[in-house]
């Protein structure tokens, strides 16, 4: 315990302990299976991650991955809002939109990659499924924000002729920052596992996908288990990237 | 032009709440609507707002008017404080400095002052809301200012002078207070409207 408060870690102390108990779990995994092929130990899997970090294909591959599937994220968060704004506004809207949405809700991941693979090209296919899994989740959550509006706040804002652009500050904003908040958070972290597992269905060139695939081929377990080590961190970091944007856009006041 | 509630009927479901109202609103001067619980007292209140629509009956003297209230929740912007709340309703041309000082009309200036002001209104006691209230519907431009109990929650001294800022406020404009207390009508003075509980 002294260890940890010298080294500054008292906050993250149990955090740290679980990690280092699962990391025990996987040694004594290792030390049972006894084949390397079938489970490297985690400092064989650490040390292939520090080779692939430097090579120059391991960033790009992380670059181009991250792009693509990040630009379909941000095409379903601003569509989403506005697909959400416009449901709020006009049934006709929420009742033509039902259909799409339950359908996007529902269908399996790799149900879906495999239909659009017949019609699209697979280098791109992971922005439209990363559209496709993050645009139902951002549409439903701001749509609930939207109508846990305080009314009886409408009603006065309504009484003393507030203008639109200062009830969506003052009223709407903060009923649906909550949700938007949650669901840019769980949309991007879905939306990056649904972009990569189609690249690796859909062996997308210069993909993280791509390299999983090659990996398994060739039965290179420690660079798959190094691949998936690095697709767990990415996630975690678009995730707390995804918060701080969330944090900063906040006003002060409602902090 | 007066504004008058003619024969107004307003049922919510099988209950009736105002049955063949009428009353008369006097132009530019205090009104007060009186009336036991169940009166239909606050019914009036948002029909004349244009929250609720009538079942019969005509309500005249309304439209194209700019309204101000409070209502009776305070219907703040909880986050925000008092400050913001007002400038929410009011004209750009009112500064910061102007609306502190209405807030020391009411007894506020320690609780809003300049250093404080940033103070959330949900961390108000519930004479603070109110205060803040009646100052964001005073400040708010209007021909027709409507008060549905706006002195609850207010000690007897402050009372008096919240009710002596309303009158300075509002004075040559048309005025309806909805109360209980029949002190506070007269210490506003004008016309008494008592409602019937409705049988």
């Amino acid at each position: 315990m002294k260890l940890f408060r010298s080294l500054g870690l008292k906050k993250h102390r149990n955090q740290l302990l679980a990690v280092l108990f699962w990391l025990l779990v996987w040694e004594v995994l290792v030390l049972s299976v006894d084949n390397e092929l079938l489970l490297p130990s985690p400092a064989s899997v650490l040390l292939t991650l520090l080779d692939l970090i430097q090579t120059l294909d391991f960033w790009q591959t992380i670059l181009y991955s991250s792009l693509r599937i990040i630009f379909g994220c941000l095409l379903a968060i601003s569509t989403g809002l506005v697909f959400a704004i416009g449901a709020y506004r006009f049934l006709w809207v929420k009742d033509l939109l039902a259909l799409p949405v339950k359908i996007m809700e529902t269908i399996p991941v790799a149900c879906f990659i495999i239909i659009a693979l017949i019609w699209l090209h697979p280098q791109n296919l992971s922005i439209l499924v990363a559209y496709m899994m993050v645009l139902p989740i951002i549409y439903s959550n701001v749509l609930q924000g939207l109508k846990s509006r305080d009314e009886k706040l409408l009603q006065m804002a309504r009484v003393f002729g507030v203008s639109t652009w200062k009830k969506i500050k003052a009223i709407y904003a903060p009923a649906v920052r909550p949700f938007f908040l949650s669901a840019v958070t769980v949309g991007i972290s879905f939306g990056w596992k649904a972009g990569i597992a189609t690249e690796i269905i859909a062996n997308s060139n210069h993909s993280i996908g791509e390299r999983l695939y090659e990996a398994k081929l060739y039965w290179m377990t420690k660079e798959q288990l190094a691949w998936a080590v690095v697709i767990i961190l990415i996630s975690i970091f678009y995730e707390k990237t995804a918060r701080m944007i969330m944090r900063l856009l906040q006003p002060q006041s409602e902090t | 032009m007066d504004i008058e509630l003619r024969e107004v009927t307003k049922r919510f479901g099988a209950k009736t709440v105002l049955d063949g109202v009428s009353i008369s609103l006097s132009e530019g001067q205090v009104n007060c609507l009186m009336g036991p619980s169940g009166s239909g007292k606050s019914t009036i209140v948002n029909i004349l707002l244009g929250l609720l629509p009538i079942d019969s009956g005509q309500v005249i003297g309304m439209k194209n008017r700019k309204i101000a209230a409070v209502f009776q929740e305070d219907r703040l912007i909880e986050h925000w404080d008092a400050l913001k709340n007002v400038q929410l309703v009011c004209d750009k041309s009112l500064t910061k400095e102007d609306i502190l000082r209405e807030f020391q009309q009411v007894g506020l200036e320690e609780d809003v002052d300049l250093k404080d002001h940033r103070k959330p209104v949900s961390l108000y006691s519930g004479g603070m809301r109110r205060r803040v209230t009646i100052v964001r519907a005073l400040l708010a431009q209007s021909d027709i200012v409507i008060l549905d109990e706006p002195f609850k929650g207010l000690d007897d001294a402050l009372k008096l002078q919240v009710i002596a800022y309303v009158k300075q406020k509002t004075a040559g404009k048309t005025l309806l207070v909805v109360t209980h207390d029949k002190e506070e009508a007269q210490q506003l003075g004008g016309n008494m409207i008592i409602l019937q509980a409705a049988v």
